[in-house]
């Protein structure tokens, strides 16, 4: 994977988090509610500080900014309005912009010179680390002005309560991006404890980490193993891995969801789900209606609707879509093979929106699974730019998936692991398919008895202690 | 919680102990259980584990290596051997230059974590990895983290066999290991050279205190690869040798002295780093050879 470029020490499957969580909690129930905002508001800043202490500063600029500009957008009224919104989304778009794609932008305009042939003073490049978890309240931050723009949302004139919007830990560092209406009442509210609550938010938070340290991080050991001597690796292996890598994420980054979740539930908070069984959809478009759910809604909402969504021409409707997944590719990083991913995706949900327009109706025995089969693997296809250092790198996987030499030579490394990974993958499929199948993620966590809810913990213990890589990676999106 | 954790560790610890065979315990249990120690006892990485036949060197040896250790890992295991009174009268470690690099983590002492408490140098080794492992260990059951699968298939297959190997674990020459070994050795040319970490040669040294404390010869041995290594391991070898020669230890170089039999003959290969079976017999001759002249060169100045 990518070196991720910060040093967190509050991750959340840190044994630093396991003193930090219950202390927040326990705090929390103690404090009459009105303390209880400030209390979450520091406690959200130590969680965001214990990255890089003094990137809290821009944030509260941002901060300072998008509440002000909610405050007036609200006061004012015609071109004022969107002047205001104008700047707040500048101010925005530019700290995002300076930190994530500045170097890009200057690789990229370097290499344009070398490659006309002109001759000019290389662009110096920034030596600067990215804010943790920038995207994602960036994002947050830009929802909030545009929805108090759209009159979907009263202006908050508390300002502790506007930033906790904006800092909330739970989702501070990879999301869900919540959206105000949802999460802002919700810090009003006088949360009383609730046991069944409290219970069911450790165990969407058990189930999380599950899936983070037992099945993310062991696929990610072979993942590694494979993709960083890419070079030597073909066909088949390199498909296991790639297939491998697609769990990996999905178990990264869900069970960081599932984690952020269940933290906020044990305080009675209800944020929005981020992930619905995604490797079970029948299409892209389904597919891109649970996986990462909080970003793709706000790109349909705030971009693709915006742009006029597939309410106009064909073509136009061809556009936006390549635009929005263009642009959520990017917003996952800066570099070419991000581009690439969104690019690729946009390009299967306008052949399956162009299918659509046939209104074809082919149906045969088998012909759900066929469908989950197929988006199954053109996922895949695209988590290998994901995945590679590079778009070079990316091309030369490809070409060594395809290359006959010993295509059906299956390099299984270390047996233990291989069969560790396949068995914790079995467990999470089992679970996922038989148990969660035709219900809400959210739902399952509401166990029915004490005994069940003793038996599912020990059960989880058993296999994080058993199975769990305690010297893992960090989350793959605090990346972004 | 605790009761689980006790209950089933203890379980495991049985089957633990009852394990003879695989690379997660069983070959060291199997290795202790032995009545006498043996007088050539051959350890490292899979470059010694897959080419080192013990008999081709001494009818009386015994082949401890485990694939991918490094010296973090023997080092413990030697003071495993030590504690056991098990020490053979000369071993036979092979250094891999790689382990010498500045990307080694010393990490690989996680895989003697069933002795953590019951070793004093494997539990300091393991505390010094990082603040967080002493907490982990809180759970006795983590011992056992990760080695659940390969310890339940060790555990079938020690009940399952009669008579058990001296260590060494071939691999059978096959129709694809020239095209494997072309294929990979040119990948090899493409890696950058890795820098040398001097921290490797303190475990080295505490190796070889070990070693002096039982009156236990060491004899050191480098494998060839398939391909041409330039001057990729240069530095590395440079500052082996000169330790090594500081500290009177033999070394047998088959990276800067090849083999002659198994240069550009891939059929002899697994791959660009490993010999097949039919390469280990090269090896393990060459070998043999090397430590007669050693031993009697060491009879001549005593």
């Amino acid at each position: 994977m990518r070196t991720l470029y910060c040093r967190v020490i509050m991750l959340f499957n840190s044994f630093q988090f396991l003193l930090y969580f219950p202390t927040v909690t326990l705090i929390y129930f103690l404090l009459p509610h009105k303390y209880r905002w400030a209390h979450l508001l520091l406690s959200s800043c130590i969680f965001y500080c214990s990255f890089i202490p003094v990137y809290i500063f821009i944030l509260l600029l941002t901060i300072i900014i998008d509440y002000t500009a909610g405050i007036l957008i609200e006061q004012s009224s015609g071109k004022k309005r969107r002047l205001y919104l104008t700047i707040s989304l500048i101010a925005n778009l530019g700290v995002l912009g300076f930190f994530k794609y500045y170097n890009f932008f200057i690789e990229n305009i370097n290499l344009l010179f070398t490659s006309l042939g002109i001759e000019i003073q290389s662009l110096p490049y920034l030596g600067i680390i990215l804010p943790i978890g920038l995207s994602f309240h960036t994002f947050q931050a830009m929802s909030y002005t545009i929805e108090v723009y759209k009159g979907n949302q009263k202006a908050e004139s508390h300002f502790g309560i506007y930033s906790l919007y904006v800092m909330f830990y739970p989702q501070l560092v990879a999301g869900p991006i919540e959206r105000p209406q949802n999460i802002i009442p919700q810090f009003r509210e006088k949360k009383k404890f609730s046991f069944p609550e409290f219970i069911s938010g450790l165990q969407q938070m058990a189930w999380g980490l599950f899936k983070k340290v037992v099945v993310a991080d062991q696929l990610s050991i072979y993942v590694n193993s494979i993709y960083n001597n890419w070079e030597v690796n073909s066909g088949l292996t390199l498909i296991v891995a790639t297939y491998a890598f697609a769990f990996q994420i999905y178990c990264d980054f869900s069970g960081y969801s599932d984690i952020a979740q269940g933290a906020a539930r044990t305080m009675g908070f209800k944020l929005m789900d981020n992930f619905n069984l995604p490797y079970f959809s029948k299409s892209i478009s389904e597919f891109w209606r649970r996986w990462h759910i909080s970003l793709s809604s706000w790109l349909k909402d705030y971009l693709y609707i915006s742009l006029g969504g597939n309410r106009i021409s064909n073509s136009r409707t061809y556009t936006n879509l390549f635009i929005t997944m263009l642009l959520g590719g990017l917003w996952h990083g800066a570099s070419w093979n991000f581009i690439i991913w969104g690019f690729l995706n946009g390009l299967y949900l306008s052949i399956e929106k162009y299918f659509q327009t046939l209104k074809l109706k082919i149906s045969f025995p088998g012909n759900r699974f066929l469908k989950m089969f197929i988006t199954f693997n053109l996922i895949s296809f695209t988590w290998i730019f994901f995945r590679a250092e590079s778009f070079r790198q990316a091309i030369e996987i490809i070409c060594n998936i395809i290359s006959p030499t010993s295509f059906w030579n299956l390099r299984i490394q270390d047996t233990g692991i291989f069969a560790g990974m396949t068995l914790s993958l079995l467990i999470l499929l089992l679970i996922e398919l038989f148990f969660f199948r035709g219900k809400k993620t959210v739902e399952i966590y509401k166990m029915r008895s004490l005994l069940s809810a003793v038996l599912y913990f020990s059960l989880i213990f058993l296999l994080i202690i058993l199975f769990g890589v305690a010297e893992g990676d960090q989350f793959i999106y605090f990346q972004f | 919680m605790l009761g689980i954790d006790r209950g089933f560790n203890y379980l495991l610890d049985q089957l633990y102990n009852e394990t003879m065979t695989g690379q997660t315990g069983g070959k060291i249990n199997h290795y202790l259980s032995l009545k006498n120690s043996p007088e050539i006892l051959i350890m490292g990485n899979s470059r010694s584990l897959y080419q080192v036949i013990p008999e081709s060197i001494n009818p009386n040896s015994y082949n401890l290596s485990h694939a991918g250790m490094g010296l973090a890992f023997q080092s413990g295991l030697l003071s495993i051997l030590s504690e056991k009174e098990k020490m053979p009268s000369i071993i036979l470690l092979h250094l891999d230059p790689d382990d010498f690099t500045s990307d080694q983590r010393n990490s690989d002492i996680r895989n003697l974590k069933y002795y953590y408490g019951r070793n004093a140098v494997i539990t300091n080794s393991i505390n010094n990895l990082s603040r967080a492992e002493k907490f982990k260990y809180l759970f006795k059951l983590y011992r056992h983290n990760g080695r659940l699968i390969p310890l339940l298939k060790n555990y079938i297959q020690t009940l399952n066999t009669t008579t058990f190997s001296n260590g060494y674990e071939s691999l059978m020459p096959k129709p694809q290991d020239s095209i494997n070994t072309i294929y990979s050795s040119m990948a090899q040319k493409k890696l950058p050279e890795k820098k040398f970490d001097k921290n490797q040669l303190k475990l080295l040294n505490d190796f070889i205190l070990l070693c002096q404390q039982s009156d236990t010869k060491l004899i050191c041995f480098t494998s060839p690869v398939y391909f041409n290594p330039g001057n990729r391991y240069q530095i590395t070898l440079y500052n082996i040798e000169s330790f090594l020669a500081s500290q009177e230890i033999p070394y047998i170089n088959y990276l800067t002295n090849p083999i002659q039999p198994l240069q550009n003959r891939p059929s002899l290969w697994r791959d660009a780093f490993h010999l097949n079976d039919s390469g280990a017999k090269i090896e393990s001759k060459s070998l043999k050879e090397s430590i007669d002249l050693i031993n009697t060169n060491y009879k001549l100045i005593n």
